[in-house]
């Protein structure tokens, strides 16, 4: 498949909308050629971002949805140079996920030195940051939705954002909850919910997985390896080569504030149980 | 490769963090993360091109007030010089199965930490931007990868995903 189109043909596109928002220090635009799919692309801004003039931003999207079938695409323009991010059919739902996924790359690629992403379920119960890291099918989106369905604000699933104080950050993306056969995303207030307003710190990570069966039964880990093992979980790993000390300091700083807990488990209710509980007598 | 007895930190293209009893580095020239733990940090710290491998060993006695034999020693030098954190590479004294029979030993007779230097590797940035600006990193639902897999695309004429273990590091 060709990365770099017909330069020539992109550059002769009239745009409908150049629009751009600002997510925590990440400025992010969209030229995007027909005002509807500019309208729906507006729904995935992140939630907490500002709009911006997009004159003001420094990463560029393209959206193309009305040219020729082998021009569409949603584009990353890099030095000048369009590169295919994703490549789309028919610009439906499905696309507009895809889209989402690559604009969240982008933003941990692009993040300022002291922000960080990882790949993570978020909440908090009381001010107190909780986060449940983990690859694709661990169950991270399970366990937050019994967390915020029990009264723990929701702050992220799936992209967590924390800031070199050791800050988790609102960044409250649609759940995406998987069915037989796809993924259906629901906010959190369509779950009841309510969503996270300010930063807290992070005072729990949650090293965990599903396993039929199982029994949560967790230990607390040593913060030094518990923290370094975090670094498994950046959302885009490759970002620390280019903040490693900011990078390492963010671990070491976790690992002094934070506990590390680390069990498997079956159900998600007895997570959540336990941890209320948990936190009640040790309050 | 060094048999010498003096092994000497390196320092160059590292960063170094200190996170409590354990260090962090990370390895710019091989974007790899390295935890020590508290008594491989200590055997680190102590190689400073003076320090014999007896020497370090009386160091960790007078510390840690605990009697250790040279072989603890030899067998954090034996990780840092494979993880390349040593000036130069040490020669193993501990192989096979005698350093099973050593890890055996030291850890039964010691109440310190057996040294130990846990490792992460990173993508390199240059690859993996075209890659994660394109398909890859995380597990696409349309690509059908198995669960815990990460879906990458594995050539640059190939409009195919592929799955992955881990995440992407392959060009697209």
């Amino acid at each position: 498949m060709d990365l770099i189109k017909d330069l020539e043909k992109i550059k002769k596109i009239r745009w409908a909308q150049r629009i751009g928002f600002d997510f925590y220090g990440t400025k992010v635009g969209f030229k995007i050629d027909n005002h509807e799919a500019a309208k729906r692309v507006r729904d995935i801004f992140p939630k907490k971002s500002v709009e911006i003039e997009f004159g003001e931003t420094t990463v560029c999207f393209l959206l193309i949805t009305k040219q020729d079938s082998k021009l569409n695409g949603f584009y990353r323009v890099e030095k000048g140079f369009p590169e295919l991010a994703y490549d789309f059919e028919k610009f439906d739902d499905l696309c507009l996920q895809g889209i989402e996924l690559k604009m969240l790359f982008t933003l941990a690629m692009k993040s300022p030195p002291k922000m960080f992403y990882f790949h993570a379920g978020a909440v908090s119960i009381d001010g107190r940051g909780i986060i449940i890291p983990g690859q694709t099918f661990s169950g991270k989106t399970t366990l937050t939705k019994e967390f915020i369905r029990s009264g723990a604000e929701y702050y992220s699933d799936d992209c967590s954002l924390i800031d070199s104080a050791g800050l988790l950050y609102p960044f409250p993306i649609n759940l995406g909850i998987r069915g037989e056969i796809e993924r259906n995303y629901k906010s959190a207030a369509d779950l009841g919910a309510l969503e996270g307003v300010k930063p807290v710190p992070v005072e729990f990570v949650l090293l965990t997985g599903f396993k039929k069966d199982k029994i949560w039964n967790p230990r607390v880990i040593d913060s030094g390896q518990g923290s370094f093992q975090l670094l498994k979980h950046l959302f885009y790993p490759p970002s620390i080569n280019c903040k490693p000390t900011e990078t390492l300091g963010l671990v070491a700083k976790l690992a002094k504030q934070a506990k590390f807990l680390k069990s498997l488990r079956g159900e998600s209710k007895e997570v959540v149980c336990w941890f209320f509980d948990y936190l009640k007598s040790n309050n | 490769m060094n048999n010498s007895q003096n092994p000497v930190a390196r320092e160059n293209g590292l960063v170094i963090q200190e996170t409590g009893e354990e260090v962090l580095v990370y390895d710019l020239n091989n974007n790899k993360a390295h935890c020590l733990n508290q008594t491989a940090a200590f055997v680190w710290k102590s190689c400073d091109g003076k320090n014999t491998v007896e020497n370090i060993a009386g160091l960790i006695e007078k510390e840690f007030s605990q009697k250790v034999e040279e072989d603890l020693v030899w067998l954090a030098l034996d990780q840092l010089s494979k993880e390349s954190l040593l000036e130069t590479p040490v020669m193993s004294k501990i192989e096979g199965v005698s350093r099973r029979d050593v890890i055996k030993r030291i850890g039964f007779a010691a109440t310190l930490a057996l040294p130990v230097v846990a490792m992460l590797s990173f993508p390199n940035q240059v690859l993996a931007v075209s890659c994660a600006a394109s398909f890859c990193g995380q597990s696409d639902p349309a690509s059908g990868c198995a669960a815990g897999q990460f879906c990458c695309r594995n050539a640059p004429a190939s409009p195919n995903y592929s799955c992955q273990s881990t995440a992407c590091t392959v060009p697209c």
